[in-house]
């Protein structure tokens, strides 16, 4: 009995060694060439068929033969930036020693030649031998299977960037994108990002306010440094991530095109903590601004997105960076009117972040005072979710409402000195300290004839006191 | 014999230990569970102006020298007061001076505003109206050329003079989350605090006004050496 066991697992060991051989020995890529070869033969012939000349027909089904019984083989680029990319092993129609013209009519993938966007050879500008793929579309280059290659595997930190998303790479070395074709996303991006304020919490590389984490390097953040349970609650469109699909890429969208404190909970009930800490302070972008719309399209998430992506402190070789302004603001402009100078000093110091736009619509702060919240006494007979909802009705101030109870010596004086974070008054006394203060401006080089601008500029948006109580 | 002296002595140590943890936590716990109004009210004695060391109510003589309107609902005011409620319903002709006292102490002591040195110069007519904007500005003129030592930089600390400044810190007030302050309400103790600034501090009681406040700005540099030097430097005195 037990020697016909054994005998039975030796079999089974070689059928297991076998299938490992030939699964070896038959990858996909091997397929993909295969089939990439014998596509273009195909074409090559049918192309043979309608020449007239006999000669020249022969010679190019001769070539079409030639092409059916290529040997299969991994190929490789070794980029210019020291990578090693073997895309063109199962992408063999941007392999350009196989197809000279880089072009085909085949429409499936990995059988496609590279498209132009928007009119451009990409070949042309960054010739595929020498730059290889992953430089602009990510990914794995070395690796030999489609989902390792693409990148939406374990411990792979930059997986394939697709579409429009494409776009963070160019400015990655095109610091001039704001005014370059083809990078039109990315410009907006950064546009939005600007106009929104978000700068008004985060610094790049140092440019901003440092309320919260820098985004110079958001690029390179490794996923580690993100909770599994916080990505397990990212819904985007209503539903949840795929774990191969829990990337940067979708963490920075999710956190625009969707509500942050719904994933960035953390604990403001100190229920796994000693002290309360309050969910994220960032901006819920999907809520109306003050003229009832959604502030931020699921477009304009993508295009935001796309721009942080491109803030990377990988090292570009100094030849291949075109020179321009880069992820910073562009430098000021020149203004006349104290008024236009100061709407400007707004956006560019990024005050909507807390006050919204054009002071419109005071944003969230969880467990500040806000409108709606009940009493304390209330409060206390709440249940978890309704207590947590009712810390979220903070508020920052909308300052269309209350900038006319000013002069413009005290908004001076205001912006100067700021609120610090302590002096944030909370709602409920037990609970975390409100994320978001206001920083005291002076030491963050708002001062001068920006400053006094500012505050002409505010001094026009405030609502007359006289609609409340009508003195 | 000496070890059970030793063992008795650590034992002893831990139970004061723990003794004194339970009171930082009862002083802590008390300190957690107070309310937002109180955490307000205590930030506000933490950045103290020298207007808080001043009287908390007007002085009977004064009282009765102003028109009655101001102190109608006072007893109904003082009983609230009592009871630290400061939002509690009041009587509709209840007068600005007894609101001011409630309503205003949600957040700071009634003497912020009772000793500030605002001045408010009214207008005439309806108030908001460009007639009253404009007749304001030109008594605030008149004023400035009959008295310019109220504007003096020297006296800085002792009048500040606006044709707004109450109207717009009533407002400002107001606009702060859970201020109990109704637009009604606010419009009566704004009228109460214009009265009392053009007959308290300015005229006939501008140089008891003026001692009063050197005084309280005296004290309030003995008192908060620190604080004094930073509103000093921000020129908030």
């Amino acid at each position: 009995m037990y020697r016909k066991l054994f005998v039975l697992f030796n079999f089974a060991l070689v059928a297991v060694l076998a299938y490992a051989i030939w699964r070896s020995a038959h990858p996909m890529w091997k397929v993909y060439q295969r089939t990439y070869y014998n596509m273009a033969a195909d074409a090559m012939e049918k192309q043979a068929a309608t020449i007239k000349d006999p000669a020249a027909a022969a010679k190019m089904r001769e070539q079409a033969e030639d092409l059916r019984n290529t040997p299969l083989k991994i190929k490789q680029i070794l980029t210019v930036f020291g990578g090693v990319d073997r895309c063109t092993t199962c992408h063999v129609a941007m392999d350009e020693f196989v197809n000279p013209t880089m072009k085909n009519d085949f429409t499936q993938q990995p059988y496609a030649a590279h498209p132009l966007v928007d009119g451009i050879d990409f070949n042309k500008t960054h010739n595929f031998q020498k730059y290889g793929c992953t430089v602009c579309h990510q990914g794995q280059g070395m690796a030999t299977t489609a989902k390792d290659a693409h990148g939406f595997v374990d411990n792979w930190q930059k997986p394939l960037l697709k579409g429009k998303y494409i776009q963070a790479a160019c400015a990655r070395c095109h610091a001039n994108f704001e005014h370059a074709k083809g990078m039109e996303f990315v410009a907006l991006g950064k546009k939005l990002f600007y106009k929104h304020g978000c700068q008004g919490c985060h610094a790049i590389d140092g440019v901003g306010q440092t309320v919260t984490v820098d985004l110079g390097d958001i690029a390179d953040k490794p996923l580690e440094r993100i909770e599994p349970y916080n990505f397990s609650l990212v819904r985007i469109d209503g539903k949840a991530l795929p774990k191969d699909q829990w990337t940067l890429q979708n963490w920075i969208f999710a956190h625009v095109a969707s509500d942050p404190e719904s994933f960035v909970v953390n604990d403001p009930l100190a229920k796994y903590n000693p002290q309360p800490i309050a969910p994220t302070g960032m901006v819920n972008w999907t809520a109306d601004d003050a003229s009832g719309h959604r502030e931020l399209s699921e477009q304009d998430a993508a295009a935001i997105t796309t721009f942080l992506l491109s803030l990377t402190h990988e090292q570009i070789p100094y030849q291949y960076h075109v020179a321009g302004i880069g992820p910073m603001p562009d430098p000021d402009p020149h203004f006349a009117d104290p008024v236009a100078h100061g709407k400007y000093v707004f956006e560019k110091y990024g005050c909507a972040a807390c006050h919204g736009l054009l002071g419109a619509k005071g944003r969230r702060n969880f467990n500040a005072l806000g409108p709606g919240q009940v009493s304390l006494d209330q409060y206390a007979k709440l249940s978890d979710a309704q207590k947590i909802a009712e810390m979220a009705k903070g508020r920052e101030p909308t300052l269309t409402q209350v900038v006319g109870t000013y002069d413009h010596q005290e908004l001076v004086n205001k912006i100067s000195n700021g609120v610090p974070e302590a002096a944030v008054a909370r709602y409920n006394p037990d609970g975390p300290m409100p994320p978001l203060y206001m920083p005291a401006w002076k030491k963050r080089g708002l001062q001068g004839k920006e400053l006094d601008d500012l505050a002409t500029w505010l001094l026009t948006i405030g609502q007359s006191n006289q609609s409340q109580g009508g003195f | 014999m000496r070890n059970y002296f030793k063992y008795l002595g650590l034992a002893l140590g831990i139970v004061v230990a723990f003794g004194l943890m339970a009171l930082v936590n009862t002083v802590s716990a008390s300190a957690a569970g107070k309310s937002a109004a109180e955490l307000q009210r205590e930030q506000a004695l933490a950045n103290p102006y020298p207007n808080d060391l001043g009287p908390e109510r007007l002085d009977a003589a004064t009282m009765k020298a102003y028109p009655a309107k101001f102190f109608v609902g006072l007893s109904a005011a003082e009983k609230l007061m009592a009871k630290d409620d400061h939002t509690g319903a009041l009587p509709a002709d209840t007068g600005g001076y007894a609101l001011m006292l409630v309503r205003c102490s949600t957040c700071h002591s009634a003497a912020r505003p009772l000793n500030s040195r605002f001045v408010e110069v009214p207008g005439e007519g309806k108030p908001g109206t460009p007639a009253y904007i404009a007749s304001a500005a030109d008594a605030m003129k008149k004023l400035k050329a009959e008295h310019p030592e109220y504007f003096a930089a020297e006296n800085s600390g002792v009048w500040q003079i606006g044709d707004h400044i109450w109207s717009r810190y009533v407002h400002r007030m107001m606009n702060k989350p859970g201020c109990p302050v109704n637009g009604v309400e606010g419009k009566k103790i704004w009228e109460f605090l214009v009265y009392d600034g053009m007959h308290r501090k300015v005229g006939a009681g501008s140089t008891a006004w003026k001692a009063h406040q050197e005084k309280l700005i005296d004290e309030f540099k003995a008192k908060y050496p620190k604080r004094y030097t930073v509103l000093k430097q921000e020129d908030d005195l």
